[in-house]
């Protein structure tokens, strides 16, 4: 059992960006950090205290593609660096939680993994509340590539 | 010689009327274009007949002033997310949903008329986009300005827009639940 632990404001967390989110010129969609999944209220991403860029992208090897029954291609994947500060910093502050997954047996396409650290912070829907297209521009701006497309 | 479209289910403004710069408009042509009878009832130009541009979206038709031709290339081009069913990131994304992406496509149309027919100036087309919650973005990135306008896939027109230079000394940020013509988003985004 892995315990839960506080994160250093100068730590980085590690978050998985499809090829399918990716624009014309490689960079990143503005919807390429919504959470995941879609229904939750969190973006999952990989602690840099327990991880690096390419044990993060080689996990998503271990993760089960629901649509074909097989696991998730690595190589499909590119590895987004955020800034813990400047996530906590933005207009619309992102609350960061480390959340061990740990499963004893492990799970079959859901892989343990002590860096798992949720990124919280907005209902996307709750037009009173957030700008949505704001939390997209300000987050996006508060990272930068860790493994970048060719 | 700007050129705009009016849906049936929507009023057609006066003249001296609030938002939307209808001046110098006439309707010159009531006519149902025969691609699709049932959806457009009539299509608004002004005096002068300028080059246009058709372009037929999930069987509505919209007539673009030819000098928005690089917008009308950017339409035709996001009609690939028109392909895009649920999971289409098999991370358990929403489809696309038509209703969303017409309003996206309309909002396009009409603001970058608008300011063509106001400020005289082209702006430059979006990268337009699915979001996993069916929720459209139209991005324009330049070097100096981004502006993000987010249609959210909801049953109710609802849109947020958020714009900076950069440096967040210019900001401009909001919601609308409507088509009508925001002045101060149409005035910010000339600088597009």
């Amino acid at each position: 059992m892995w315990d839960v632990e506080s994160i250093n404001i100068y730590h980085c967390l590690f978050v998985r960006v499809s090829k399918r989110n990716l624009k014309d010129d490689k960079s990143p969609t503005t919807s390429a950090f919504s959470n995941t999944p879609k229904d939750d209220d969190n973006l999952s991403s990989d602690w840099c205290k327990y991880s690096t860029p390419h044990s993060c992208r080689a996990l998503i090897g271990k993760i089960k593609n629901l649509k074909t029954k097989g696991y998730k291609i690595p190589e499909d994947f590119y590895i987004w660096r955020f800034n813990v500060l400047l996530l906590e910093q933005l207009s619309l502050p992102q609350k960061v939680e480390h959340d061990p997954i740990n499963n004893n047996p492990e799970i079959d396409g859901e892989p343990n993994n002590r860096a798992h650290t949720k990124i919280i912070g907005y209902k996307p829907t709750d037009s009173k509340q957030m700008n949505y297209a704001e939390y997209k521009v300000q987050i996006k701006r508060a990272g930068n590539w860790a493994i970048a497309p060719d | 010689m700007a050129t705009g479209i009016a849906r049936r289910d929507e009023k057609i403004r006066p003249r001296e009327s609030g938002n939307f710069n209808w001046r110098n408009w006439d309707i010159t042509r009531i006519q149902e274009l025969p691609e699709t009878p049932a959806k457009i009832l009539y299509v608004v130009s002004k005096v002068e007949t300028p080059t246009q541009i058709r372009l037929s979206i999930c069987g509505i038709n919209y007539i673009i002033d030819n000098r928005l031709s690089h917008i009308a290339d950017a339409i035709r081009k996001s009609k690939e997310l028109l392909t895009l069913k649920d999971d289409w990131d098999e991370d358990g994304a929403n489809g696309i949903n038509e209703t969303i992406y017409v309003r996206a496509i309309e909002t396009l149309i009409r603001y970058s008329d608008n300011i063509l027919d106001t400020y005289k100036t082209a702006i430059k087309a979006p990268y337009i986009s699915l979001g996993r919650d069916g929720s459209i973005d139209l991005d324009w990135s330049t070097p100096n300005n981004q502006l993000l306008i987010t249609i959210l896939n909801t049953g109710n027109f609802n849109l947020h827009y958020y714009g900076d230079d950069g440096n967040n000394n210019t900001v401009i940020k909001g919601t609308l639940e409507g088509l009508v013509i925001n002045d101060d988003l149409s005035h910010w985004m000339r600088k597009l």
